[in-house]
């Protein structure tokens, strides 16, 4: 979701996309192949029933400090790499949310905002020719 | 009574076919976006019962995963509503048929 929305920050969203359509064999092979996995991913705990502790839980510490060691110790990797991903997700909303945000429409009179929305149609048009 | 891990699964299991339905038929985008958070909550609290139940932390450092990956969802997806937003003027579902597949 991330990736998508760093892809999506680099174009212009504000004009029409012609999709061009793929092949529909494709997509059907792809579609049983994610099936099976999902029938697989639920079939898997019935099959394997030996499940192990991998980091049981000690009475001694609290629920919160043992969290914490096991986080900056078994999992500081997956942490660093979630945190990374939580800046560029901010980032790009940002971006997303921010193209055209110098044009205040609270700030503009009402004769602005119809000009404003007569000429967006023509600009459209313009941008989807080429 | 006391509250066992079945009693957990069974609160997940209906929070995560509440969040189903609201995914398959809400119309709001806006609402589309609550509808993912009662799913990836649902399975949050599936995680942390069996962790507790199974005691082990795995589940529950999972469900913090989860938690990061939901935040970073709605983020993205709210930019890309307000750009939806600018563009149409409206979130709803229906009228979003430039893409046909």
């Amino acid at each position: 979701m991330a990736l998508y929305a760093f892809g999506m920050m680099f174009f212009d969203t504000t004009r029409n996309i012609v999709e061009k359509r793929e092949n529909p064999r494709i997509i059907f092979l792809l579609g049983v192949i994610a099936a099976t996995l999902v029938v697989f991913i639920m079939i898997s705990p019935i099959i394997s029933s030996n499940l192990e502790t991998h980091y049981p839980i000690d009475a001694a510490v609290g629920n919160s400090q043992a969290i914490g060691l096991i986080l900056f110790t078994k999992f500081l990797v997956p942490f660093e790499v979630a945190a990374v991903m939580l800046l560029v997700a901010m980032i790009a909303g940002i971006v997303l949310a921010g193209k055209k945000m110098d044009k205040s429409l609270t700030l503009m009179a009402e004769e602005e905002i119809a000009l404003m929305s007569a000429t967006k149609p023509n600009q459209d048009s313009e941008e989807g020719a080429h | 009574m006391e509250i066992t891990l079945a009693h957990y699964l069974v609160l997940s299991s209906a929070l995560f076919a509440i969040g189903l339905i609201g995914v398959m038929r809400r119309k709001n985008l806006l609402m589309l976006f609550f509808a993912t958070e009662i799913l990836l909550n649902a399975t949050n609290i599936a995680f942390a019962a069996i962790a507790h139940f199974h005691n082990d932390l795995t589940g529950q450092m999972f469900a913090f995963f989860v938690i990061a990956i939901a935040a970073s969802e709605v983020a993205v997806g709210l930019g890309l509503l307000i750009v939806w937003y600018k563009r149409t003027g409206k979130i709803d579902l229906d009228i979003m048929t430039s893409m046909r597949g």
